[in-house]
Order: C-alpha cells, then sequence, then structure tokens
C-alpha cells in the first residue's frame, strides 16, 4: 500500500527489523528460551504496534530492497557492527538459521521524532527466513581490542519457497516423518528387486 | 497214445526246427526277433509321449517382479484426475496362485472451505486395467469384465480381480461410482500380513487381488489407472490447502495468509 507523503515538507525514515529467535541462549549452559530480536538503525528506542525496537543507528546496516509488482526472489544481507565480545556467546550459541525475519520502513516526524499516523506506515519491505550469518572480528594488536560484525544474510519468503521440496515418498523413513507408528511402507525396501513366482505349482 | 501227446510231440518238433540250423528256422527266429523289437519300441514310445502329454499339461506360472520406488513422490490431486499408483506392497499368497497388491495413488488433501469446512473427500470413478475400463459386480470391488477401446464387453476376468478402493486411511473405504456396498472393510483386513498399524495415513490407495488364471490372460498386475475426483475443487481452496500444508504444500503459517 504506497504511503501518501505529499503534504509533509520534511520526513525521516528508518528500518525496523523483527527476528523470532526459537533457540535463543545466552551462555552455552543456559536454558533455550524462545525470544524476539527488535533493532532498528533510527536514533533511540522506538516504540511500535507496541513493540519497542532498539535504535543501533549506524551500526545497522541493511542493503536495497527491490519493489516489484509481481512477487520475485530476493535475499537482504543485515549487518550489525561493533558487537561486544561479551554479546559474541548468545550469537554462537544461538540458532540464527532459519529465524523468520519481517524488515519494516516507517516514517517520522523529523521535528518530533514520532511515528506519522498515515495510512500504510509502517511498511513492510522485506519478508523472509535468515538462511546464514557470518561473524566477522577485526583484531587490533595495537588497541588490544576487536570489533566484531554480524552479516545476516537473508532470503525472502519467495525464494525459500521457490527452494522448498516438500511431499512424502514411499519409504519408511518418510512416512515415519510425519506419521511415526505407520508401518505401511516398511516392505518397499525388500520389494525391490524381488521375485513372484505367480501360479507357479509348489 | 492221446491227443495231447500228439499236441506235445509236435510242439517239440516246432521248437526243434525253430532251434535248428534250417533256412526255415533261421527266417523264423529273425521274424520273432523283429516282432519282440517293434513291439518294445511302440511300448517305449507310448511312454514318452504320455510322459509328454504330462508335461504339457502343467502350467509353470509366471515369474513376476515389482519394482517399487523408494524415491516416488506421491502426488497430489485436486479436482479430477486419471493417474496410476505406486507399488507399495506385494504379497502372493494362496500355494502362488493369488497376488495382493498395494497402490498407492495419492495424498490426502486437507479441510474444504479455507481449512474451516469438511475434510475433502475422494471419488473413485472409474478405474482401468490395460487401458480398458473395469466393470465390477454389485458388489463394487469384483471385476466381471472390461470394455475396451472398441467399446466391447468381455468377460474374460469375471471373477479373477478384486479392487479394494481406500480414500485417505485404511479404514475409509470407497466403492467405485455407479456400484454400492453398504458392508466396508480395513485394508489391514484384506491385505495378507497387515495390521492396524499399517494406517496408510492420509492416503488415497487400492488394494488389488489378481487370482491367475492362465486361460483368462490373468496373468499378472496390468496398467492400472484411476479416475479419482477431490471434492476440493475452488480454487480458493487449492490454493490455501497447498500454501498451509506442512506435509506436501508449503507449510506457510495460517496467520500469515489473509483468508478473508
Amino acid at each position: 500500500m504506497p504511503i501518501n507523503l505529499s503534504s509533509y515538507t520534511a520526513i525521516e525514515t528508518g528500518l525496523f527489523v523483527r527476528i523470532e529467535v526459537d533457540y535463543y541462549k545466552t551462555s552455552a549452559g543456559a536454558t533455550p528460551t524462545s525470544t524476539v530480536l527488535r533493532f532498528s538503525d533510527y536514533r533511540g528506542t522506538v516504540t511500535i504496534d507496541g513493540e519497542s525496537y532498539v535504535g543501533l543507528g549506524r551500526l545497522l546496516n541493511i542493503t536495497p530492497t527491490v519493489s516489484e509488482l509481481r512477487g520475485t526472489t530476493g535475499s537482504v544481507t543485515v549487518t550489525i557492527s561493533g558487537i561486544p565480545n561479551t554479546s559474541i556467546a548468545e550469537i554462537v550459541n544461538s540458532r540464527m538459521k532459519g529465524c523468520p525475519i519481517k524488515i519494516y520502513r516507517v516514517v517520522f516526524d523529523p521535528v518530533t521524532g514520532t511515528q506519522l499516523a498515515i495510512t500504510g506506515n509502517p511498511a513492510g519491505r522485506f519478508f523472509g527466513i535468515v538462511s546464514n550469518y557470518t561473524l566477522e572480528e577485526d583484531y587490533s594488536v595495537d588497541e588490544r581490542r576487536s570489533t566484531n560484525t554480524i552479516a545476516m544474510i537473508c532470503t525472502s519468503n519467495m525464494e525459500f519457497l521457490d527452494n522448498k521440496v516438500t511431499g512424502r515418498k514411499t519409504n519408511p523413513s518418510s512416512m515415519k516423518q510425519f506419521y511415526p507408528s505407520d508401518v505401511s511402507f516398511d516392505r518397499v525396501p525388500s520389494l525391490v528387486g524381488a521375485n513372484f513366482n505367480f501360479g507357479a505349482p509348489q | 497214445m492221446s491227443w495231447i501227446d500228439d499236441i506235445i510231440d509236435f510242439g517239440s518238433t516246432a521248437i526243434e526246427w525253430l532251434g535248428g540250423n534250417s533256412i526255415g528256422g533261421q527266417l523264423a527266429r529273425t521274424a520273432l526277433t523283429g516282432l519282440a523289437l517293434n513291439q518294445i519300441t511302440e511300448s517305449i514310445n507310448k511312454d514318452n509321449e504320455a510322459a509328454n502329454n504330462t508335461t504339457q499339461a502343467v502350467d509353470p506360472g509366471v515369474r513376476l517382479q515389482v519394482n517399487p520406488d523408494t524415491e516416488y513422490r506421491i502426488p497430489l490431486v485436486y479436482g479430477e484426475a486419471t493417474l496410476g499408483g505406486a507399488v507399495t506392497d506385494a504379497v502372493l499368497t494362496n500355494g502362488n496362485l493369488t497376488m495382493f497388491y498395494c497402490l498407492t495413488i495419492c495424498e490426502r488433501t486437507g479441510n474444504t472451505n479455507l481449512g474451516s469446512g469438511a475434510q475433502s473427500t475422494f471419488q473413485f470413478k472409474d478405474i482401468y486395467w490395460d487401458d480398458s475400463r473395469l466393470l465390477f459386480q454389485s458388489d463394487g470391488i469384483t471385476v466381471s469384465g472390461f470394455v475396451d477401446k472398441s467399446n466391447s464387453v468381455c468377460t474374460d476376468y469375471n471373477g479373477k480381480i478384486k479392487i479394494w478402493c481406500f480414500g485417505g486411511n485404511s479404514t475409509t473405504q470407497v466403492i467405485p461410482n455407479n456400484y454400492a456396498n453398504a458392508t466396508s472393510v480395513n485394508a489391514y483386513d484384506v491385505m495378507p500380513n497387515w495390521t492396524a498399524n499399517h494406517a496408510m495415513s492420509d492416503l488415497v490407495f487400492a488394494i488389488v487381488r489378481i487370482d491367475y488364471d492362465a486361460a483368462a490372460g490373468v496373468r499378472g498386475l496390468g496398467n492400472v489407472k484411476f479416475k479419482i475426483e477431490n471434492s476440493m475443487t475452488q480454487p480458493g481452496d487449492v490454493m490455501y490447502d497447498y500454501m498451509t500444508n506442512t506435509r506436501y504444500g508449503s507449510g506457510i503459517a495460517p496467520a500469515e495468509i489473509y483468508a478473508s
């Protein structure tokens, strides 16, 4: 849905990222929990739809997305810089791959810093899955400190659906994946190449 | 001298003549030997003919090989389609004279009316055997014959083949269209060696029983095709089902779809 901004002389925008992590651990020995990570490249913490997003400012970078009339495949990379060493454990021990990610663009009034109450704001920019992530460490020997950067490669739902292979095959493991107690396909492997002397005298 | 003595004397004279070196005796011995050989040869030939006749009467049967594909992906049918089935089980019983096959046809789909309606159902509109449409007896299970391409009815298969159709699992028997049978059976009560754990969960399939009859041409499983119809035919229902189903579809959460 397009946003009508014709009546505004100045606006501010920010990209807001929402990642649902089903398996989130703060340390190796911690109990996994389900959590939602929310952050933006806007200044300060902003509440949208009742959820607060942490402002990362220039530490967050999101590659541009392409809007097309027809649904097409695509991917974006969400990069967060300046991650302290103490937070690396959260990334390493959590399962980021496969998490649903949503990116919205929100328009603000630059004077008041409040979200414009107009139709279509916020606007969805990207809905997909975190398909991979990389951690980069920039270690400075002289300063004896390091800077960490995480880059999350996100695949759109369209591409995800294109790559998805589903369906049941006629073998026992495929059947038991969906119905563990169903033994209907258990004999299929043993029938491969089997001979039956149909009508032969005993 | 009595007449018995006369006979004995004649016999003695004849034996002496046969055993003698006279030309007549030698010819007679040769003739008798030839006669004996001829009788022996005829006897041997009769025995051989009898043995040959016995061999031809025994039918050696046929060697069947079923090659189920463990990588076969079970298809999905919306609306109406004619398709074959994948062999997922085969059993030879009754002294090698009866074969049972399980043919898996397609997946059972979800609920109609955008997932909120009734469970979709399947009808078996027609069944084809080597491109000939099968006719059934009144029970809707036992084949009575077939209609070939020239629209001729052949009853050679009468009683030799039985087909039980199922529309979702082992307990949902479906009688083909135009037939009626109030008594339904479970697939695991028909297929040998099956138990209740052979549930065939969410599958449309058929159990085929074939009784060997070489004279009638019933020697194995033909090219069986099923013309089936899924009650899920509305485009919206189909899209919704395919998008949301986690078994054969995209597995999109229903909350992500603006179904209204």
